[in-house]
């Protein structure tokens, strides 16, 4: 088992290595110029000359990446083309989009779980029915159309919750009074957390309440192709030769349900949930940029383009760090899956 | 195929899937220039009094007074002219034309990028599936990676930066942009046509007829060609139709994150975000002194959802009914 981990893991290496490079060729390619991000969009040639040499895109894509590389084992994800520190940024970024996604998965399977299995005890009838046409919707329903509308509802006419930010995990000091410029230091403040008023009321409340509907958009995203799945999973399960043999020897269905079958249901769900990590990083994408969450996705998008300077190509250290960590998670949830998997159902062998 | 399609034809869901299909590519690519015609005037044409003093966009079935700046006033006397499903925002422009137009737009990137996505895997599936060995290690890797993998990323980065550059290429009938989306949805979507195809050609090429070809001395690539392909008719018209829900989804969340179509394309993702925008834009409660004199209509924001949600919703329940159809067919073979 350890020499499959190895092995997983070395190829998890060779993964993150294409990718990132990956990265850095398609900057390559692009003929766009970040000096203008230094110097604005009316620089001179020599002015971007000068920016290029201090950006380090002057050298060669090989030189470039060995230097990538040289940080990344040092630690250390270098420095945006803004100027910002990598490190510091996604320490920032990913606790957001960490509780984003993994509030958001808990909040589906709390959903799912049940309707599967109603929908699966009941097969056929019209709380089937019911369920088949709610996930098919489901699917179809845009998940922007769905973030705007639950915004508007509990955010607007409502006004339950707040319409987008996010407040830290922590206890955010009163505002300063003192003005700077046209913002004072409060709105300041403000803008950092993508326009929530984090002050006043005790912090886990209002952590707890900015990330409630982004959580529920982003389990609706994904509850449709899970409900279907484990109703699937279900139905076939209550077939196999050992939930027969369990029911003559006189167990109940619902001793089946808890002794048998959540093994069955627990597999599926993690396979599902580990090829889905990619998925959940696009998700986090149309989420982040609905409620305004300062996370990863957000993090991407500006990285991106977002900053209008069309002409200066991608915020390439900043990608790259994104890349990589993407591509570890996955690498890593997915070898972990796989573990999992075979330690509910010995019938699996590992095989990589 | 021929039970299989008798087994859908008996599939009323699935028929009246297939009827707004058609009735929907009828509207889109027929009924839009006849309503251009019948109406008088062009979906990017601009109404001065398509929306009121304050950016509020008219209702469906409105008269508007046919003139695209305020002045001359308009009088009893004015030409007006129908929408029938009210403006689409400020601009003042035609709804309904926009929404038929933009089915095109949306239908044509939807379509092209599933086509290239179901060739890619149909080549990849095939020619991994078939030849197996090194081959087929390096193609399952690769569709494995492109398949975990968020390549939205990659897509938007192309899309923000070269996607200018080839949105000129238009093959003399597509809108400005429509290629280079296809190209970019369907370099997206393709592992998963690859894999089912996969799936089939390694179950197809141990059996008894291609064993035959080979022992006739067919070579792999006429066994791909002329046996397997037959056999695979089926299973990728089933995905099309899934792929081509997912790809409109995707369509329009690229148009909401600003990447490909230009601004005067006609487009259903484009006009939902157009709203949407502006409902970011308006929704700013704490807003640091942004104050929006523009109203909002609930019609611009319904129409382009209902459409983009029952377009998907048809051909997600056609491709589950196809799917159905063609399953029942094979457990009885």
């Amino acid at each position: 088992m350890i020499a499959y981990v190895l092995r997983r893991l070395l190829w998890g290496v060779v993964v993150i290595v294409v990718l990132t490079f990956t990265t850095f060729a398609v900057f390559q390619l692009i003929p766009y110029n970040p000096g203008y991000i230094l110097d604005g969009p009316d620089a001179t040639p020599s002015q971007l000359q000068v920016a290029d040499r201090k950006l380090g895109v002057d050298r060669s894509i090989w030189h470039q990446y060995g230097s990538f590389l040289w940080r990344i084992v040092h630690g250390n994800l270098g420095t945006s083309f803004t100027g910002r520190r990598l490190n510091a940024e996604l320490a920032a970024a990913l606790p957001v989009t960490g509780v984003l996604v993994i509030g958001g998965a808990i909040l589906m399977l709390m959903l799912a779980v049940p309707l599967a299995l109603v929908s699966a005890r009941r097969a056929g009838t019209w709380i089937d029915h019911g369920v088949l046409v709610f996930s098919v919707f489901g699917i179809a329903l845009h998940p922007f159309v769905v973030g705007v509308v639950l915004k508007q509802i509990f955010g607007q006419y409502l006004d339950l919750l707040p319409l987008g930010g996010y407040c830290p995990m922590h206890h955010v000091g009163p505002a300063p009074p003192a003005p700077v410029g046209y913002l004072t230091a409060a709105e300041l403040q403000v803008s950092a957390h993508g326009g929530a008023n984090c002050h006043g009321a005790p912090w886990p409340w209002l952590w707890f309440e900015h990330m409630v509907l982004p959580c529920c958009t982003f389990a609706l995203f994904f509850l449709p192709f899970y409900v279907r799945m484990l109703r699937t999973r279900l139905v076939e399960s209550w077939g196999e030769p050992w939930v027969v043999v369990a029911r003559a020897k006189g167990a109940s269905e619902a001793r089946i349900l808890v002794r048998h079958l959540w093994r069955a249901v627990t597999g599926t769900t993690i396979a599902m949930l580990a090829l889905d990590i990619g998925m959940a990083v696009t998700a986090a994408i149309y989420v982040e940029t609905i409620y305004a969450l300062p996370g990863v996705g957000r993090l991407a998008l500006t990285a991106l383009g977002a900053n209008g300077l069309t002409e200066s190509g991608y915020d390439l250290p900043t990608m790259a760090a994104i890349v990589l960590l993407v591509a570890a998670a996955i690498v890593v949830l997915n070898t972990l899956a796989d573990l999992l998997a075979t330690k509910l159902d010995p019938r699996i062998e590992l095989s990589s | 195929m021929g039970s299989g399609w008798q087994r859908l034809r008996r599939d009323p869901v699935g028929m009246a899937a297939a009827g707004f299909i058609v009735l929907l590519v009828l509207a889109c690519f027929v009924g839009a220039p006849v309503a251009h015609r019948l109406l008088g005037h062009g979906p990017l044409q601009y109404f001065a009094y398509g929306t009121n003093d304050r950016q509020r966009p008219v209702g469906p079935w409105t008269y508007v007074p046919n003139q695209a700046s305020s002045y001359p006033l308009p009088t009893a006397h004015t030409k007006k002219t129908l929408f029938v499903l009210g403006a689409d925002g400020p601009l003042g422009r035609d709804e309904l034309l926009e929404l038929l137009y933009g089915g095109q737009t949306t239908l044509e990137i939807a379509g092209g990028a599933t086509l290239l996505a179901l060739l890619i895997g149909f080549v990849v599936g095939t020619v991994g599936g078939f030849y197996r060995g090194t081959v087929d290690a390096v193609f399952s890797r690769a569709t494995d990676l492109v398949a975990a993998f968020p390549l939205l990323l990659f897509v938007l980065a192309i899309g923000w930066t070269i996607g200018a550059r080839i949105n000129e290429v238009t093959l003399g009938f597509l809108q400005p942009g429509v290629l280079s989306l296809i190209v970019m949805i369907g370099v997206f979507t393709w592992p998963y046509p690859a894999r089912i195809v996969r799936s089939r050609v390694l179950a197809l090429r141990e059996q008894e007829f291609v064993e035959a070809a080979r022992m006739v001395g067919a070579r792999g690539g006429r066994i791909i060609r002329t046996h397997l392909t037959p056999h695979l008719g089926g299973v990728m018209v089933v995905y099309a139709s899934l792929i081509l829900a997912a790809n409109v989804v995707l369509e329009a969340a690229l148009c909401m994150l600003n990447v490909g179509l230009q601004p005067d394309t006609p487009d259903w993702g484009a006009m939902l975000s157009q709203n949407y925008g502006t409902l970011l834009f308006q929704l700013q409660r704490t807003g640091q002194g942004l104050t929006v004199p523009t109203e909002q209509s609930v019609w611009t924001q319904v129409f382009p959802a209902a459409a983009l949600f029952l377009t998907i919703v048809a051909f997600a329940i056609l491709g589950e009914s196809l799917r159905r159809s063609l399953d029942a067919r094979e457990a009885a073979a």
